[in-house]
């Protein structure tokens, strides 16, 4: 549920301009609703318009004081995006079409949680690894210096 | 998605490449009569060759691809993880000169392991050598077919046919030979490229600009606290321990080697290859400078270096990424039918093979095998990175077996073949309930503690003649 408030003046504009667009041609989806990489992909197609078309693509943290971003615009048929930190993501693409200039399309809003692992997770890989591969060269190069087959008998 | 080539020049590209390789391939074959010179060069590869062949090999379409595609999605630390690739060559070095010490008549890993291990582990082990050739000759096709097209325009069925057909016919003309002999030129091909992809990138956009970019347009990539890739970075490490501990790509080449060639060569091209896996990751990261879209990540590398070099250019990237491929290919296409041969034809379906015969059988068997890999390139299965590291769990599992079997003598065979079976199992449970980044982490964890704990509680002597197997007969 999206309230407006006081506080961000930036989101009443964001769903001002997603209300004024006209649905329904234009679809966004996205590869997965919940990333623990920060990775996901999305891709967009546009019905019936013709190649020409010119997308834009916005992002907002609902929740999150950042106004809304244009995270992508040209004619393209998607994007991964990569890097992100933990939040959700909220995005809506608009289409305008070069035969219709003024017409301003949008799709329905799409949303995608990125919750990465936690930080003690990872360093119990990054520790396990580290001891692991120490133990392994141990072994390799202990052999190494005992080359000859009769001597190597630890 | 714009073409960097157009399909007219990428078609006189492919055609001139592929008579060219085939050509070699033909004439470096002529000599190839007798079965050790075509599963092994003789046996008698040098330094020069011996370090191209192992670098080229391992620069590969995964190199080219993937590392830029984990820079874009792990960011630092994919980048840096990639290139610990390396420390599977490096490490191979010694053992090189241990298993031709050993096994101075040898043909495949698959001897080892039989010799060691006795017939179970052997043929746990052939499953999942088996399993990740097919899986990375099927990543390697299905990349030609998805780099041609991206580059150029030819559909990706056409440009993988092509490719795998290329490289079926001149390692089946030439055997080893013309293997080796191609990687020697690939690699100056690509190692040429490379440098000069790096050099341009350096100079504009310049690496003041890629940072800036990344650090505003995804900053989370410069993080190095980003868990996943914490993760992911002993996770590569181990993957590509297990790759090459394990496969018969290498194995075939520590036998094929000159003696006290092996530990040269892949110390050499462990050093060489290093900084490749960073210069193509870096290269990721100039996307964002450079404002080019990427849908398909595993695209990032091919599409950022055409549209750094220009149109003409990009004929460079379209060689590079063809000579990458060939190089890894052939030597797969040559080192997996090598032990379909001798651990699958020789050793179950005709034993009372003669030499002859199995030289005659290894042009069959290649055929087949390209055949194979023709058909499950056709559908476009999955994202290469994704096909790549689902084996890792499989080859993580086997690097204790080989280590402790290699040097520890009292290995003990039943706890070997628990292992490599514990460890793919449960390194394949991780990659599902957690991610890729984890997979060939539990598998080898899992495999280290039942191979060592399993020849602590039940040790068992080794005799190191063992493996000292009389060779085949004439």
């Amino acid at each position: 549920m999206i309230h407006l408030t006081k506080k961000a003046p930036w989101l009443f504009v964001f769903l001002v301009s997603s209300l004024l667009a006209q649905p329904g041609q234009v679809e966004l989806s996205t590869d997965t609703k919940t990333t623990r990489e920060g990775k996901f992909k999305l891709t967009w197609t546009a019905g019936s318009l013709s190649k020409d078309v010119h997308f834009r693509l916005t992002e907002h943290e609902p929740g999150s004081q950042r106004e809304p971003i244009v995270f992508l615009e040209g004619n393209h048929k998607g994007i991964t995006i990569s890097g992100k930190s933990n939040g959700k993501f909220r995005y809506v693409l608009e289409a305008y079409s070069p035969e219709n200039p003024g017409e301003i399309l949008a799709s329905d809003s799409v949303e995608v949680t990125v919750r990465h692992h936690s930080l003690t997770n990872a360093f119990i890989a990054f520790t396990t690894g580290a001891v692991l591969f120490l133990i392994t060269i141990l072994m390799i190069l202990t052999g190494h210096r005992k080359s000859d087959p009769e001597d190597s008998s630890s | 998605m714009n073409q960097f080539l157009d399909i007219q020049t990428a078609g006189i590209i492919l055609a001139v490449f592929s008579v060219i390789w085939v050509a070699l391939g033909y004439y470096w074959g002529r000599g190839s009569g007798e079965l050790d010179e075509y599963m092994l060069g003789g046996r008698k590869v040098g330094l020069a060759l011996a370090t191209a062949t192992a670098m080229a090999t391992w620069v590969t379409s995964n190199t080219t691809m993937v590392a830029p595609q984990l820079a874009f999605e792990l960011g630092l630390w994919g980048m840096v993880g990639y290139s610990l690739g390396s420390v599977g060559l490096l490490l191979f070095a010694p053992m090189a000169k241990r298993i031709r010490e050993l096994m101075p008549n040898g043909y495949t890993s698959g001897d080892f392991i039989r010799l060691r291990y006795g017939n179970t582990a052997w043929r746990i082990f052939l499953l999942i050598s088996l399993f990740y050739s097919i899986g990375w000759l099927v990543s390697l096709g299905m990349a030609g077919g998805i780099l041609l097209e991206a580059l150029s325009g030819i559909p990706y069925r056409i440009g993988m046919s092509v490719i795998l057909l290329v490289c079926v016919l001149y390692t089946m003309l030439g055997g080893l030979k013309a293997v080796i002999g191609t990687d020697f030129i690939q690699t100056i091909i690509i190692v040429s490229g490379i440098v000069i992809v790096a050099v341009l990138a350096l100079k504009s956009p310049g690496i003041g600009e890629i940072y800036d970019a990344t650090e505003r347009k995804r900053p989370g990539l410069l993080n190095m606290l980003l868990p996943a890739g914490i993760m992911f970075l002993f996770n590569n490490l181990f993957f590509g321990m297990g790759e090459i501990f394990h496969s018969n790509v290498w194995w075939s080449r520590a036998f094929a080697f000159n003696k006290g060639v092996g530990f040269k060569a892949y110390l050499l091209a462990g050093i060489f290859w290093t900084p490749i896996p960073i210069a193509a990751g870096f290269i990721a990261f100039a996307s964002f400078a450079l404002d080019v879209n990427i849908l398909e990540p595993d695209q990032v590398g091919p599409i950022v270096a055409a549209h750094l070099m220009g149109s003409v250019g990009a004929i460079i990237v379209f060689i590079i990424v063809f000579s990458a491929l060939a190089s890894s290919l052939d030597s797969l296409l040559a080192a997996t039918s090598d032990l379909l041969l001798e651990d699958v034809y020789k050793r179950h379906i005709k034993p009372d093979a003669t030499k002859p015969a199995l030289r005659k059988a290894a042009i069959y068997v290649t055929g087949l095998l390209g055949l194979l890999t023709w058909a499950l390139c056709m559908p476009r299965l999955n994202n290469l990175a994704q096909l790549l590291h689902f084996t890792g769990a499989f080859v993580a599992s086997t690097i204790w077996p080989i280590v402790a079997g290699l040097y520890w003598k009292k290995t003990n065979p039943v706890a070997a073949a628990i292992a490599m079976v514990a460890g793919s199992s449960l390194g394949l449970t991780a990659y599902f309930l957690v991610g890729f980044y984890v997979a060939a982490l539990t598998g080898v964890a899992v495999s280290f503690a039942i191979v060592v704990a399993g020849s602590y509680l039940f040790p068992r002597q080794f005799d190191w003649k063992t493996l000292n197997e009389e060779p085949h007969d004439h």
